[in-house]
């Protein structure tokens, strides 16, 4: 009896982690955004997509701040030598870099009026502006490149 | 002030008279200056001053048992606080004696030298929302002391209004249904991208697999909040792991948004609570730190677990919580909608340049060029060279951005249209010939006979579960009982060529053998293709499992592959249909020379959200066709909360 039992529960074990396995699935995680480069908040904060993990997606292995305040992720857009009044701008083409770098081609969306926001300046001008001179940023490999490539063409802005 | 003696009593005590007047004058200077004393005393000993009737009504009031997070007296005691760090409470007995905690804080706020809490500062700077309550309570000011990091917060948080977000399950993962709740508060003329967001979770380094499940469902982990401009978590969620965002608009006043967002400062900087997965995670907390901001909300149901979705239900019955609710899509949700605009036409365009058959700058229409655009951000392509073809070709085109509106894909799956989770069972039918009644009841949660309303459609999970019978001849025994069971069906498409899943762990009648109510424990995990065959409304798949059955009516155990063929239809959102047919082997043929067929059809009516009734038939036999079957018909009412 007990030797069927412990049958069972491997067996059971076996099943969970295959379940977990199954449920995985799907795309392999990466860090995309600017969490490699340190400016910028990265998009993948757990790679865990157990089913256990996405039953209560309550976890990240980020390390607890010791102050509790809004992370940006501003601090490594230093090292670029980005001045501290763009580095809001720049973290921010960095975390946004595929819809940022999308929605200028298209001239107008979201991540375009928060870049605009951020840069002192009216949405539609910022998106008009880099849209009519969309191959210098066309090429961008990383947000502090579009962000760059972006100063370089907006009509506004000037004032950060 | 009366004299010591009266006027009478002097005259009549004659002879004394002028000594009684000095003894009185003296005693009226000594009663002034004890007056004078006593009054100086009032103001500087705060504690001595408020009648003892009135600390005692504010220490055992709700609003005061919710700032220091009492138990609610079902699982949790409610002379004991669920906050599990020392440094929230000023007074050594804190968490046990709400009073005694009130005085300590009311001491500590008079005398801002006394450094209290988890960053040792002054409890005006730890404990703002405690402040704020009790100069209210008490009608007094308290001595204003300077705060820097707590107002580089009042700023980073500054806003007028809070969404309490609630995210959907992750596609293929029936667990993730239980969803994830967060905050937004909002400042008015800030991009919605910028605002502050703050959320709760468990750190939890780098640990996996089986140490983490023990962990987190036993409080292992550290919670902690984190706050992060909308964005962060829009790319999180919307992005990277494809989950649709509710944003439920709450109706707080903006003190009432103030309060919250300075409570979670408290909590945050000087108190903590260990996460488990099940209960006090962090859609617990958050409905815990809402109740501080609006008392009179009551979103305390006494569970044995939280759900992220039910919380956000709580809310919406709460009635006037919510102001409105604003939909998010997920980039996978987009694109499906987004395919939809596309005639035939377009569609073949678009492959063609996914495919590098035909050029970006060929295609005239910038609507097919955006479903390209969105379709290379949803596969994680994008700066690859087809990418960057295409942007620059729909840099050359003046249309905006093609966009389809949440608002269209929003009235499909509400999670507050969605059924409780608990369910408790009542029916009857004839199994075998032999008449009976039924009793079940489950913890938790969503099956494939549950309306999809509020769902993710087709998916299923399920907790444990018991179910009882009344039978002639037999009396009242335990039919079955669930452990768990998932099903998970994807459909296959050109697109996305998903595999489906399933498993299920649980003591069932082995209605193959000759005692056909003698249980088994079961066990069995399968894979799968699950296809929509001609409507999005139906789900047919195919799938191949491993089971295993053991009881001591096989004498042991055995084993088996299993074929099954599920088809699913959610013909309306009040009624669905379910036909399961399948055949188990046995490896060994320990039981029999050949397996057994089973066939199941089910149908179930949504009366009301948390109320449906269900019919079903079953057969067991041999082979399809076999005289010698188990047979059972029943029908069950199924109540939810």
């Amino acid at each position: 009896m007990i030797k069927l039992l412990t049958i069972i529960s491997v067996l059971s074990v076996m099943g969970f982690t295959t379940a977990n396995a199954a449920a995985t699935g799907g795309t392999k995680s990466e860090i995309t955004g600017g969490g490699s480069d340190g400016c910028g908040l990265g998009w993948q904060v757990t790679d865990k997509k157990t089913m256990l993990a996405t039953t209560t997606r309550g976890t990240t292995n980020s390390f607890v701040p010791p102050t509790f305040g809004m992370t940006t992720g501003t601090i490594g857009c230093e090292k670029h030598e980005i001045s501290k009044n763009e580095q809001p701008a720049a973290a921010f083409a960095v975390a946004n870099f595929q819809a940022l770098s999308t929605e200028l081609a298209q001239g107008n969306g979201e991540t375009v009026s928060g870049l605009a926001y951020l840069m002192g300046c009216n949405s539609a001008e910022l998106g008009q502006s880099v849209k009519a001179n969309y191959e210098t940023i066309a090429n961008a490999q990383s947000g502090i490149e579009l962000y760059r490539g972006i100063r370089s063409v907006a009509t506004c802005g000037a004032g950060i | 002030m009366k004299p010591l003696f009266s006027t009478e009593c002097v005259r009549i005590c004659g002879s004394t008279f002028l000594n009684l007047n000095r003894i009185n004058k003296s005693y009226m200077k000594i009663s002034i200056s004890l007056t004078l004393i006593g009054l100086l005393l009032e103001t500087a000993a705060a504690p001595m001053a408020v009648a003892a009737e009135e600390l005692s009504t504010i220490a055992q009031s709700r609003e005061w048992l919710n700032l220091l997070h009492y138990g609610d007296g079902w699982l949790y005691p409610k002379a004991q606080s669920r906050v599990d760090r020392e440094t929230y409470f000023i007074s050594p007995d804190g968490s046990t004696n709400p009073q005694a905690e009130l005085e300590a804080t009311i001491e500590a706020l008079s005398k801002p030298a006394m450094l209290v809490g988890g960053k040792k500062t002054a409890a005006a700077c730890a404990f703002p929302v405690r402040k704020q309550f009790l100069e209210k309570k008490l009608r007094r000011t308290f001595p204003h002391v300077s705060c820097p990091k707590l107002e580089e917060y009042i700023r980073d948080t500054h806003s007028d209004r809070v969404s309490l977000i609630f995210s959907t399950a992750y596609p293929n993962n029936p667990g993730s249904m239980f969803g994830h709740t967060f905050l937004k508060f909002m400042a008015p003329g800030k991009p919605d991208l910028m605002q502050p967001s703050i959320g709760y979770a468990a750190f939890v380094g780098q640990d996996g697999g089986m140490i983490y499940m023990i962990r987190g469902l036993f409080g292992g982990y550290r919670g902690a909040f984190g706050m992060t401009p909308y964005y962060a978590k829009l790319n999180e969620y919307v992005r990277s792991e494809s989950r649709d965002l509710w944003e439920y608009d709450l109706n707080l006043s903006p003190a009432e948004v103030k309060t919250l967002a300075l409570h979670i400062w408290e909590l945050e900087t000087s108190g903590g609570f260990d996460y488990y997965f099940f209960d006090e995670n962090c859609s617990f907390i958050l409905m815990r730190a809402l109740e501080v901001a609006k008392p009179e909300w009551d979103l305390q149901a006494p569970r044995l677990f939280t759900i992220p979705g039910v919380t956000a239900r709580q809310l919406i019955d709460q009635g006037n919580a919510v102001k409105e609710v604003k939909f998010r899509p997920s980039l996978r949700r987009q694109l499906v909608e987004l395919y939809e605009t596309l005639d035939d036409r377009e569609g073949d365009e678009l492959r063609a340049v996914l495919n590098g058959v035909k050029k970006a700058s060929d295609v005239s229409s910038p609507r097919v060029l955006d479903v390209a655009l969105t379709e290379i951000q949803y596969q994680k392509k994008s700066g690859s060279q087809l990418d960057q073809e295409i942007r620059q070709a729909r840099s050359k085109m003046s249309a905006p951005a093609f966009f389809v509106s949440p608002e269209k894909m929003k009235a499909k799956n509400r999670p507050e249209l969605g059924h409780a989770p608990t369910q408790l069972s009542l029916g009857g039918g004839v199994f075998e010939g032999n008449a009976f009644a039924s009793l079940g009841f489950k913890f938790a949660f969503h099956d494939l006979l549950n309306s999809d309303l509020g769902y993710e459609p087709f998916s299923h999970i399920d907790f444990p579960s018991v179910r009882l019978r009344l039978m002639d001849h037999k009396g009242f025994y335990v039919e079955r009982v669930g452990l768990v069971a998932i099903t998970s069906l994807f459909p296959w498409t050109e697109r996305e060529k998903s595999r489906s899943w399933k498993m299920a762990f649980d003591i069932r009648p082995a209605r193959d053998l000759e005692c056909s109510t003698c249980r088994v424990a079961h066990f069995d995990f399968g894979l799968g293709v699950a296809l929509h065959p001609w409507t999005d409304k139906v789900v047919t798949s195919g799938l191949f499992s491993l089971y295993t059955d053991v009881g001591s009516v096989l004498s042991g155990a055995r084993i088996g592959p299993k074929l099954e063929w599920l088809t699913v239809a959610s013909v309306w959102d009040w009624y669905k249909v379910l036909v399961d047919v399948y055949w188990s082997g046995d490896v060994f043929q320990s039981k029999r020379k050949s397996g057994f067929w089973t066939f199941e059809a089910g149908q179930s009516f949504r009366l009301a959200r948390d109320v449906d009734f269900r019919m079903s038939v079953s057969r067991v036999a041999p082979s399809l066709s076999h005289s010698n079957s188990s047979q059972e018909a029943q029908a069950s009412l199924q109540v939810y909360w």
